[in-house]
């Protein structure tokens, strides 16, 4: 399942004018065009959630890094940001895109990028099974900056565990219609790199960081 | 359940069916209704002006920080929350931010031994809403008392949701009492399936706000150009991937903006170049105190029938290139915002 569009695409040539009051409103390809399009655009209503790198040399880097526990890395904190649903509940789900290196010497450099609730807070994951969608995982050997290949290439938080989460929606302040203040209901999540080095002398870099919500996968 | 008297914007979209959509079918509320409540959702969930993007430079004690932005914002933001990263290793920083619409907030970043992680928040009460391309500097100072810099590792900025729309020229809103079961068919601004219709083009307009990628330094810590050669002048490639609308299309335009500088007698040019092959050069005025220069570029679009969206297996990535063009000066890249689509 990639698309609820009847058509996959926007069907053109709807304007301002249409269904204008001597037009028939019954007319089914006008019904069809609308409801393609409007499901079209809840497809593609994705954001850019980080887009980050650095100036020339500069990287981020684990000043402490462990063998033992996964670290977050100087600088590269955790995201948060308004995550969106799908209409089946599901969250959108995140793509990311990541690259790094090790900082020298012989060393295996697991990151893992994780998508959570911020009402559950930060915590490092333990594993990456088939059954924690939320998690992503690469490694890299390479002291020289290059892609790192994530599996899944795709994550993302289960209705269920939507659901499951006190607190999971947070409550923003916005104008309400008669311009009095109400409180607009955001799903507020939280997207981390976290990484592990075998040789705790080889430091696990990250030069950049990409990561968008998909309707797809 | 939507209001009965007002546009609300639910949370999640109920996709409205399409078995309401065959030849000689009636008008029924089941299919207008869910219709009416996508709208407002797509018109009213907000979403990222500023996608988080790295700084890692620091401010000293007594210094000040103007980031630029070009922004596309939804008129329909009343409020933006604001996140900032910061960190320092030792000493303690009080960091003050203003942000566009003149509010401010201050912190106080300290160093302890078990804690240099330090994100806030800030929420902007928008002081003037437009849905026109804007130029937005928000500043951040760290206080003269400070004992050491403060270094900013991120930031970013996502327009809140709304509860509810107005039905006007500016909220757009879709009056969902005139969709229901039984309800007279007509046409009106925001009301019925004629109101409904003429807003498909609105929604379309306002989704595609988000910007793809936004890059702000302090003026000292442009990036710089100063030879006759073109030198890459990031230390990374930013990924871009615009929304597929059009059947069969491969690639989008996207609006570019840069914010540039040159020294005195110095002119030049900025490059940017796509891995997929497109690429736009930016004149770069000679002595120009600081300006925005505008651009469009072309990149890849999703392609919904793979598993991650991208087309063709690419990351399509953007090199950023500069180059002296006149004089012996050097020329300044202060910022770069790429919008959505152009069209």
């Amino acid at each position: 399942m990639a698309s609820h569009s009847e058509h996959g695409a926007f069907v053109r040539g709807l304007g301002a004018t249409l269904l204008d009051a001597d037009d028939p409103c019954d007319a089914s390809a006008t019904r069809d065009a609308a409801v393609n399009n409007l499901r079209h655009l809840h497809d593609e209503a994705g954001q850019i959630i980080v887009n980050l790198g650095l100036g020339a040399g500069e990287r981020y880097e684990q000043s402490d890094p462990s063998a033992t526990v996964y670290r977050l890395l100087d600088g590269l904190y955790p995201f948060r940001f308004p995550l969106r649903r799908k209409p089946n509940g599901d969250s959108y789900t995140i793509v990311p895109y990541l690259r790094g290196s090790i900082s020298t010497g012989v060393a295996t450099v697991t990151y893992i990028v994780q998508l959570s609730l911020a009402a559950d807070g930060i915590h490092a994951p333990v594993i990456v099974t088939s059954s924690t969608p939320s998690l992503a995982s690469g490694t890299t050997t390479s002291t020289s900056d290059g892609a790192i290949a994530l599996s899944p290439t795709g994550i993302y938080l289960p209705s269920a565990a939507i659901d499951a989460s006190p607190g999971a929606y947070r409550r923003f302040d916005s104008l309400r219609a008669d311009g009095s203040m109400g409180g607009a209901e955001v799903l507020w999540a939280l997207l981390t790199v976290w990484a592990i080095s075998t040789q705790t002398g080889s430091k696990p870099r990250v030069s950049q960081f990409y990561a968008r919500e998909y309707i797809g996968a | 359940v939507p209001s009965p008297i007002r546009p609300t914007v639910p949370e999640r979209a109920t996709l409205p069916e399409r078995t309401g959509v065959e030849s000689a079918a009636p008008v029924r509320g089941a299919l207008w209704l869910p219709l009416g409540g996508l709208a407002n959702h797509l018109l009213g969930r907000g979403g990222a002006l500023i996608p988080a993007y790295g700084l890692n430079k620091a401010v000293a004690p007594g210094g000040t920080a103007t980031y630029r932005f070009t922004i596309w914002p939804r008129y329909q933001a009343t409020h933006r929350v604001w996140l900032l990263a910061f960190r320092l290793t030792t000493g303690y920083g009080s960091m003050t931010f203003t942000d566009p619409s003149s509010g401010a907030s201050s912190w106080t970043v300290a160093f302890s031994a078990s804690q240099h992680l330090r994100i806030y928040e800030h929420i902007e009460t928008i002081s003037s809403r437009t849905s026109a391309e804007t130029a937005i500097a928000p500043t951040l100072a760290n206080a003269v008392t400070a004992s050491a810099s403060v270094t900013v590792a991120w930031i970013a900025c996502y327009e809140i949701a709304r509860p509810e729309l107005a039905v006007d020229a500016d909220d757009l809103g879709i009056d969902l009492s005139t969709l229901d079961s039984g309800t007279p068919v007509y046409d009106d601004a925001g009301k019925s399936a004629g109101g409904l219709a003429a807003r498909l083009t609105d929604c379309r307009d306002v989704a595609r706000r988000n910007s793809q990628y936004q890059f702000a330094r302090n003026a000292t810590d442009a990036l710089e150009a100063s030879t006759g050669s073109f030198v890459e002048l990031l230390g990374h490639r930013p990924v871009f991937l615009e929304q597929f609308w059009y059947r069969s299309e491969t690639t989008a335009s996207v609006l570019v903006r840069l914010y540039v500088s040159a020294d005195s007698a110095t002119a030049g040019e900025i490059r940017l170049t796509m891995d997929s092959g497109a690429t736009t050069t930016i004149t770069v005025p000679s002595a120009s105190a600081g300006e925005w220069r505008t651009g469009t570029l072309a990149c890849d679009v999703e392609d919904l029938s793979a598993a991650d969206g991208r087309r063709s297996t690419r990351w399509d990535r953007c090199t950023v290139e500069g180059r002296v063009t006149a004089g012996a000066g050097k020329v300044y890249l202060h910022s770069i915002s790429i919008g959505r689509r152009a069209s």
